[in-house]
């Protein structure tokens, strides 16, 4: 028995898969592995220290010294109200971003090379910069902090690099739910009147001059407004002089300054939809505004509040959305005190299926929790977690720079992080409700849901809690809903007749014959696309490329043949009746002529523009959908059903760029997307013939 | 039993240095049962973490169970024989503790960070989770949910979110590596009992693992508490690796990919060395040259200058197998794709003909030092940096010493390096363009 321990032991690869299976049942047995090891002595917890002095020009310096790792940080920071920036928004952040490409001393190549040879970090935002660096070089980055700071260059043509780039980010961003969801909650939450509600948009960018920011640096960069917080490696008196070496000197500046008023709050809630077709997912926000200094004695109750709601893994929303139900990958709620005004918001994304589900979920949780109180059990956990959450963010040194500059700025008391943990102790399951009742909002709530708008129109249409539903372009500019709301007296046959009167087509106008050549690539392919029509129901396409021809298909009469790279292919009866509408000049008049079902079904959102959804059914198998433009009546989309092969495939076409010819209005972009198709088939007008003269020939097999 | 044994154990104490940083101290050595240990003390915080590197990731997966490893990660979340589905968080958090993991294309990471005095909590949670995991339907249907809503949210429904799962599964032919870590939705589906039960005795098995503590630790009665959760979990079978050698591209690989983006972007994934191999230094190098800091040569010609990009980066995966650093650029609006190709294409020809100054070299080793400083800074960081190094390059302790492997590399090395890898044969490049409206 001992020989074969020894065996096992060194050479353990030859177990097989039986013996192994016994050990691990051995091992499974073992009687302490039963219930999770009770705890050792909790360590003390102990704050690291700072110190803080004042410069005679009121610069406000905290110092954490940290021998842990030879590096610095360093972080400045202005601490003045938002200031309101109107049509400019977004002027305070392209002046930071202004402060780096150059100073008086050292151009922005200069100053990026020096920079980057330390392999250092500098970085700006809007209420300050940061930097880091190894030890050795503490200081010279502080040296190029100060001059960053102190005289930037503000060289127009960098402006100008800055505007250019800005514009392709928002416009790289402008396709990113979660961006969207970022700008358009603000604008929501806090009204585009608030500073807080100031998004920067493609418009105000445009609109921001060298010289609102240089007048920005003036007055806000200044020593008596200001906050550096140094941490790391280094003594509390070689920072002072170097404090005093990079900013004595620096002239401050007396200024009044007042806060911003409180947002209007909701009055009921309201349902925010932001478009992006076809999304798999819903970027969900359900948010609001409140009052909640970081001074109210609640606060901590409704920090503990938020976290059982949606603070933790192990919070209700998350355990309800996520762990039983598998509608998203992660739900967080966040309640975040403000000088200001404060704010409540949850966010998560969702299946575009279950948004309903999520939306009501989201509310009764809300409730739940106003109305019933928690255990002291699920209170504990809480706690617990947080009181960990706290331990563990003392293993960074910036963390006690960051409470000292808290307790400065918003009065927080001396002993307010020493008695943190004491006071977390002593919450009740009676404080989370009262924070509840007083912080949660379901019947005040805005909720804003950037998705598959139309979907979840739809699906959230009739919910009791909702008692508005806005929908709202991508920077939170309202949409007019009344124009997705569908008119009585008008049917599906009206906007047919509408579009063909909008494109010109009268008794006095008709269209015969039809040439259409066109040019598109498919995947880099160069394509040549020509179309003859014949009225009423005889049409024919090649489409070839460089010279070659890949693709003709010819209607006539009741049959549909295609060729494709030499092979033919006929269809007949249903499979011919399934495409051979699309052979009209004129669809739109046939089907008006025709017995079918015309059904005006739907207003939807196409680029952001609202459009009658017209569903013909009987015409071919399948219903085919066209989308009109609500304003200009025109066709914008056609989506129906082709076969390739045996297979039945959806494809869509999309219709832009409308141009006259002859009295007549045609699309000279169509952009063709389809399930069977490697990529979008993009055709762009190259000549267009009405009523000309075509050969019998061209009809021809 | 295996107390007896206990001089088996093989010790390592470090104390090689790098320059101007206190080494990282540790202790390392591995159970009979094959487990690999490392032990770090910090006493800085009152907390520790606890996390076990499982050396399986998407690449051990069969073909058509792609997304099965991290798929697997989210259900050895769900419980075990003595832990009750959900309990697993909810025993971490309820300590004041955090708790994740990650799954890439070699390796498999789970992390616990607690209050120092729970530590035990932390190492009993893991052995559960190597010893006996278990894992109800209501579990599988539910994590199978979720993975597809993180699949719709980090990738399908961000703009480039797809850009990284396009470029490899272009630039491998055979290797696994062509196929994403997060996988094939409907491949989940597929997933069976047999499957879990098959992946969980090859792969999460003692000899197949790095157990890395650090923090606010007694390291001698750290020993003896990994000894009681450990070392009774009998050793598997070796696991069998898939072997596949890819070949190299037979010339430049060109594609198009469209997508709900409104800027064109350009790919170029060049094939490189395996981590540690000869090459990969130098790769890793030309990554901080091209594109780290604003006064990189991709940032400051594509960006600063010719203002054709909004953004550059030059990103080399970290991968055990052969693999790719991959050039990102994001057009400038009004700028064609084809223009920043070629924008970007002649930095690199610059390479190719020029040495890299005496300034820029020494920029990118103290830039690397820098990153090496930082990856210190928690010991959260520290336990995986150590795990990492043990499980790729069986040394841990070139926590300490890697900054010496740079240094040893010579501005020739590096031109080489960009001659031999970083030319159009050898990548694939990809356009990522706007879908048309």
């Amino acid at each position: 028995m001992r020989l074969l321990l020894i065996l096992l032991v060194i050479t353990p690869v030859i177990f097989t898969n039986c013996s192994t299976k016994k050990m691990r049942q051995k091992a499974s047995n073992e009687a302490f592995r039963a219930n999770p090891p009770s705890a050792g002595t909790p360590p003390e917890i102990n704050l690291g220290k700072h110190s803080m002095f004042t410069l005679d020009n009121g610069l406000k310096v905290i110092v954490v010294e940290d021998k842990k790792l030879p590096r610095v940080s360093m972080q400045y920071l202005i601490d003045v109200p938002p200031v309101k920036q109107s049509e400019y928004a977004g002027y305070i952040d392209l002046t930071a971003e202004w402060l780096l490409k150059g100073t008086e001393k050292r151009s922005k190549t200069e100053l990026d090379d020096a920079i980057d040879f330390m392999g250092a970090k500098l970085s700006s935002r809007s209420d300050g910069l940061a930097a880091s660096c190894l030890t050795r070089y503490k200081e010279d980055v502080m040296g190029i902090m100060a001059e960053v700071i102190r005289s930037p260059k503000f060289d127009e043509a960098e402006f100008n690099k800055i505007k250019n780039r800005t514009q392709s980010a928002i416009m790289a961003s402008s396709s990113d739910p979660d961006f969207i969801a970022g700008n358009v909650s603000k604008v929501i939450r806090y009204g585009q009147s608030h500073p807080y509600g100031e998004i920067m948009t493609l418009h105000s960018l445009e609109r921001i001059n060298p010289m609102i920011c240089k007048g920005y640096h003036k007055n806000y960069y200044r020593p008596n407004v200001s906050y550096l917080a140094i941490v790391g490696d280094i003594t509390e008196s070689e920072a002072r002089a170097l404090v005093e070496q990079c900013f004595g000197d620096w002239e401050p500046l007396e200024r009044p300054l007042a806060g911003p008023k409180l947002p209007v709050f909701p009055d009921r809630t309201k349902l925010y939809l932001v478009d992006k077709a076809e999304a798999p997912q819903s970027v969900v926000r359900l948010t609001y505004p409140m009052e909640l200094k970081y001074t109210a004695n609640d606060r901590l109750a409704a920090m503990v509040m938020n976290t059982i709601l949606g603070g933790f893994f192990n919070s209700r929303l998350n355990l309800n959305l996520r762990e039983d139900k598998g509608y998203t990958y992660g739900v967080r709620s966040g309640i975040n005190a403000d000088q200001y005004v404060g704010y409540f918001s949850i966010s998560g994304s969702f299946g575009t299926d279950v948004s309903r589900l999520v939306v009501e979920e989201l509310l009764k949780e809300m409730n739940d929790l106003r109305l019933n109180k928690v255990s002291e059990e699920e209170l504990e956990r809480a706690r617990q977690y947080m009181m960990g959450t706290f331990a563990r963010s003392l293993e960074r040194p910036q963390t006690i720079a960051q409470f000292a500059l808290n307790q400065a700025r918003y009065g927080l008391g001396s002993d307010y992080y020493e008695s943190y943990l004491d006071r977390l102790a002593a919450i009740t399951v009676d404080d989370i409700q009262a924070a509840a009742i007083k912080y949660l909002r379901p019947q005040n709530a805005s909720i804003l849901m950037v998705g598959d708008a139309e979907r979840l129109k739809n699906d959230l249409k009739d919910l009791p809690e909702i008692n508005d539903i806005v929908f709202m372009d991508k920077e939170g500019n309202t949409l007019d809903q009344e124009k997705y709301i569908l008119p009585t007296g008008l049917d599906g046959r009206d906007v047919l007749a509408r579009y063909i009167e909008n494109i010109g087509v009268t008794d006095s106008v008709a269209l015969n014959t039809l040439l259409i050549e066109s040019e598109g690539t498919l995947t880099d392919i160069p394509l040549r696309s020509t179309s003859w029509f014949r009225h009423p129901q005889t049409m024919k396409q090649v489409i070839s490329s460089q010279g070659q021809t890949m693709q003709e298909l010819l209607y006539k009469e009741d049959k549909v043949i295609m060729t494709q790279m030499g092979q033919v292919q006929e269809l007949t009866g249903e499979a011919a009746t399934d495409q051979n509408w699309m052979a009209y000049i004129l669809p739109e008049q046939y089907i008006l002529g025709s017995g079918y079902e015309v059904k005006l079904k739907d207003v939807e959102q196409i680029n952001g523009k609202p459009h009658y959804l017209v569903e013909v059914s009987g015409m071919a198998s399948f219903p085919v959908k066209f989308y009109f433009d609500v304003e200009t009546g025109l066709k914008s989309r056609m989506s129906y059903i082709v076969a390739m092969g045996n297979q039945l495939s959806e494809q869509q076409t999309d219709y832009s760029n409308y141009r006259e010819v002859e009295g007549i209005k045609f699309p000279y972009r169509s952009a063709i997307t389809g399930q069977a198709m490697p990529a979008p088939l993009i055709l762009n007008v190259k000549r267009i013939l009405v009523n000309p003269q075509i050969d019998d020939e061209v009809f021809n097999q | 039993m295996n107390r007896i044994c206990i001089a088996a154990f093989f010790l390592i104490m470090s104390l090689t240095s790098i320059a101007q940083m206190k080494p990282i101290t540790f202790e390392e050595y591995t159970l009979d049962n094959g487990l690999d240990v490392i032990l770090h003390r910090d006493d800085s915080a009152p907390i520790a973490v606890v996390s076990v590197m499982y050396h399986v990731g998407s690449k051990d997966e069969d073909k058509d169970k792609s997304g099965f490893a991290h798929f697997f990660e989210h259900l050895l979340f769900e419980g075990s024989r003595n832990i009750g589905r959900g309990e697993f968080f909810n025993m971490v958090e309820k300590h004041g503790g955090a708790l994740n993991a990650n799954t890439w294309y070699d390796r498999t990471y789970y992390y616990v960070i607690l209050p120092s005095h729970r530590l035990n909590l932390g190492l009993w949670l893991e052995s559960e989770r190597m010893l006996h995991a278990k894992v109800d339907e209501k579990g599988v249907n539910t994590q199978r949910k979720v993975v597809s809503e993180e699949r719709s949210q980090m990738y399908d429904n961000r703009p480039y979110g797809t850009l990284l799962e396009e470029t490899m599964k272009r630039a491998f032919t055979v290797h696994p590596y062509k196929t994403s870590v997060i996988g094939n939705m409907d491949h989940l589906a597929n997933a069976d009992t047999t499957d879990y039960q098959r992946f969980y005795e090859t792969y999460y098995i003692p000899n197949n693992a790095v157990l890395s503590i650090a923090g606010n630790i007694d390291i001698e009665e750290t020993k003896s508490l990994v000894e009681q959760f450990f070392g009774t979990i009998p050793a598997g079978k070796t696991p069998v690796r898939n072997s596949v050698v890819e070949p190299p591209l037979a010339g430049e690989v060109r594609d198009t990919v469209y997508d709900n983006i409104q800027l064109p972007a350009v790919v170029h994934a060049y094939r490189t060395p395996a981590q540690g191999a000869d090459g990969y230094y130098a790769v890793m190098m030309l990554s901080k040259i091209l594109s780290e800091g604003e006064s990189s040569r991709l940032h400051r010609s594509l960006v600063d200058e010719q203002q054709l990009a909004v953004q550059v980066m030059n990103m080399p995966l970290p991968l055990e197998d052969p693999g790719v650093s991959l050039s990102v650029g994001i057009a400038n609006v009004g700028i064609d794709a084809r223009q920043l190709e070629e924008a970007m294409d002649q930095e690199i020809d610059k390479l190719h003909n020029e040495l890299i100054s005496e300034r820029e070299y020494q920029a990118v080793l103290n830039q690397i030092e820098n990153d090496m400083v930082n990856q210190l800074s928690s010991v959260a960081g520290i336990a995986e940096r150590l795990a990492n190094y043990k499980m790729y390059f069986g040394d841990a302790n070139l926590i300490n010493t890697e900054l010496e492997r740079y240094k040893s590399i010579s501005r020739e090395d590096i031109r080489k390096a960009a001659q031999q890898y970083f030319h159009r044969d050898n990548r694939v490049a990809l356009y990522f363009l706007p879908k048309p409206q």
